[in-house]
């Protein structure tokens, strides 16, 4: 076994750590996924704790740790901060090689990513300070809708008439499905209103870099069906989804850990 | 290991903070001794102030009154008064403060300001008139505004719309400063005034070719502080005296290597028709800790860009000319043009630029950014935020796209794809 590094990507709603042996094939030895829960520092910790525990390993063993995330700056053991931008774009690579263009739909931002043959970022794009297009605008509106937000996917897909969403907002979109809601609409109906949403979104997003093929679909959104489905429909393409979706993140960090401890 | 990167102060730069408190007090003191006093909402401040008439300049008030967030207060008072949290700040600030004196309510010793006795402004944004007529309206200001057209792709029409801003500047503008001194206007001192600011302009432009040099003498915020040369007490001696020190310590820095900030890493432009004035110190650190200078920027020639313009003998034509030449009159077409031209002659590798949430004014050029990448590969980003309004600001969000933009050029670096210096 090679040396031990960390990749722990500190997110605003979960936080991942990812451990691996930095040995030439890079393996990954263990990985989890904690809720922040508000508490950055502590969540980071705790993965850590977490993985290492799975591994059968201890703090000490770990060569290099970058954080990334927005708590990447107060992980009290990390050895260098990398943006999860250019983390997410080499995890992608690393796990899809064929892939150009990123899309991560995390808890509180959107970003897509272009990369370059090597996995580096070529450009990027973020959504603006609101939340719409994220991970918290789909959880305010399973809240609205009083679904879980684990199933809001699957209950798209049973929709059978078009209904639309048409706020950028989240306030604004809440009280659009709470307005749907007392028209008698079905949840399935607004659930892939909100879907739509999000995918149109997100393709302003992806038309500023413009689509180069193949798109890999990576944060914790992407775990969502109805997201993934009605976003593949309106790009006109389909999507490769890494396993776990969610921690691209931390591996990227530990591949980059890898090549620094070297 | 890596040296960590530090700024090399400016010693000029410490002296410019005296000379605009000195200018604000100037007000104050004035109407405690019966002295008319005016405020410029864009551009007009020297048609008062070369006549002798304490004056505000907007956007410098609006940089004082940031400083420490100190303009948080009058923007909710502003609110409270039934103003839109959406509008624009620099108005809802001034509004606030306006509101905040009529009702007697404490204003911070250093951002207090008299009534105001007349009001001038040009019309900047679709906005402008409004406001100045609802300070007219709701406070019994008198006062004036000028319509200054956009070119929107017609720069041939550059002399008719020069001479029509020139005509509106003597038909409403002049005749209200004269209704306000009593007597008519002294085109003489006007002229006297713009011979100091051509100067002035002429020294700025070299202090600015200087940044050519890597490292950069001086950055953006250095810039920004100077510009109270030609806002403030533009036209005067004592901003001329501020040049002419500025460019010596400047040629000297250059002489002996020393850049602003070092070691420089990156060298970025910052495009934008704002500063970031509530985060301006928090902005600098940000980017000195990474090694990056905003070696350069449109903003900063937004007064008197062409000082070769200005011709003393004809002062109101030369008064219009000089600002309808700067940034906000610009087309996309010569805005695309000097960002080129500035990504060349500064040797700039990214560009950093402002999507400034409350201005109905500053979203045009944005879409440069993409033309260069695909023209240069130089890459940009665009932050979210806004001039003074901290509802629109992340510090996490600048954080993130500062760094995702550094580290976008630290892998094309490393793959030598597009731009490399």
């Amino acid at each position: 076994m090679g040396a031990i590094v960390a990749g722990i990507d500190v997110g605003s709603l979960t936080t991942k750590a990812l451990l691996m042996d930095a040995a030439e094939k890079r393996k990954i030895l263990s990985f989890r996924i904690i809720r922040s829960g508000g508490a950055f520092r502590t969540a980071a910790d705790g993965a850590v704790e977490e993985a290492l525990k799975l591994a059968g390993l201890q703090l000490k063993d770990i060569r290099h740790a970058v954080s990334t995330g927005y708590g990447r700056e107060i992980v009290g053991f990390s050895n260098s901060r990398v943006t999860e931008i250019t983390c997410h774009a080499r995890g992608a690579k690393h796990l899809l090689p064929e892939a150009h263009t990123v899309i991560d739909i995390g808890g509180q931002d959107s970003k897509v990513i272009r990369l370059d043959d090597r996995g580096g970022v070529e450009n990027f794009t973020m959504n603006d300070k609101c939340a719409a297009g994220t991970g918290r605008f789909l959880e305010v509106m399973a809240s609205a809708l009083e679904v879980e937000i684990g199933k809001l996917g699957e209950l798209s897909a049973l929709s059978k008439q078009q209904v639309k969403v048409s706020s950028m907002c989240t306030v604004f979109a809440e009280s659009e499905v709470i307005s749907l809601l007392s028209k008698e609409c079905s949840k399935a109906d607004i659930a892939a209103a909100i879907h739509d949403a999000i995918a149109r979104r997100i393709i302003g997003m992806v038309s500023q870099l413009g689509l180069r093929e193949k798109v890999v679909m990576v944060g914790g959104v992407a775990k969502n069906s109805g997201v993934v489905r009605s976003l593949g429909r309106m790009l006109g393409t389909t999507f490769l989804i890494p396993e776990e979706p969610q921690i691209t993140g931390a591996l990227g960090a530990a591949l980059i850990a890898a090549e620094r401890c070297q | 290991m890596e040296k960590q990167p530090k700024t090399n102060r400016l010693k000029t730069t410490a002296i410019m903070h005296q000379i605009v408190s000195d200018h604000w007090e100037s007000l104050r003191r004035a109407k405690e001794a019966g002295v008319p006093t005016v405020w410029s909402l864009g551009m007009m401040s020297l048609l008062t102030r070369a006549i002798g008439v304490p004056t505000h300049t907007y956007a410098t008030y609006a940089s004082l009154a940031s400083r420490d967030a100190a303009s948080d207060a009058l923007l909710e008072e502003a609110e409270a008064d039934g103003y839109s949290p959406e509008g624009c700040s620099y108005f809802r600030l001034h509004l606030g403060l306006l509101s905040a004196i009529s009702k007697g309510k404490p204003v911070r010793d250093d951002m207090r300001l008299p009534m105001p006795d007349l009001v001038i402004s040009t019309r900047c944004c679709t906005e402008q008139p409004h406001i100045v007529d609802a300070i007219h309206r709701r406070y019994g200001i008198p006062a004036a505004c000028v319509d200054t057209p956009l070119f929107c792709g017609e720069a041939d029409m550059m002399e008719r719309v020069v001479l029509y801003v020139e005509q509106g500047i003597r038909e409403q503008i002049v005749p209200a400063i004269e209704k306000l001194t009593g007597k008519p206007y002294d085109y003489d001192k006007l002229g006297a005034a713009l011979a100091i600011i051509k100067q002035c302009a002429e020294i700025r432009n070299q202090c600015l070719e200087l940044s050519r040099n890597i490292p950069a003498p001086w950055s953006f915020f250095d810039m920004c502080i100077s510009s109270g040369a030609l806002q403030n007490v533009g036209g005067t001696p004592v901003a001329l005296k501020y040049m002419e020190q500025l460019l010596a310590e400047l040629k000297e820095r250059v002489a002996q290597g020393i850049g602003i900030v070092e070691p420089e890493k990156y060298r970025l432009l910052y495009d934008a028709a704002f500063m970031m004035w509530r985060w301006f110190g928090l902005f600098s650190r940000k980017l000195v800790q990474a090694g990056a200078c905003l070696v350069t920027s449109r903003y900063i020639n937004f007064l008197w860009p062409y000082p070769e313009d200005i011709d003393p003998e004809r002062p109101l034509y030369s008064y219009a000319k000089g600002f309808l030449r700067g940034m906000n009159w610009m087309t996309a077409e010569e805005g695309e043009k000097q960002i080129a031209d500035y990504i060349e002659k500064y040797s700039i590798d990214g560009i950093f630029t402002l999507n400034a949430r409350t201005c109905r004014a500053a979203g045009a050029f944005q879409d440069i950014m993409k033309d260069m990448d695909r023209r240069f590969g130089v890459p940009g980003v665009i932050i979210d935020a806004d001039q003074i309004d901290p509802k629109f600001f992340s510090e996490a969000q600048l954080d993130i796209r500062l760094q995702a933009l550094l580290e976008t050029i630290d892998a094309r670096r490393e793959n030598k794809v597009g731009r490399i210096r």
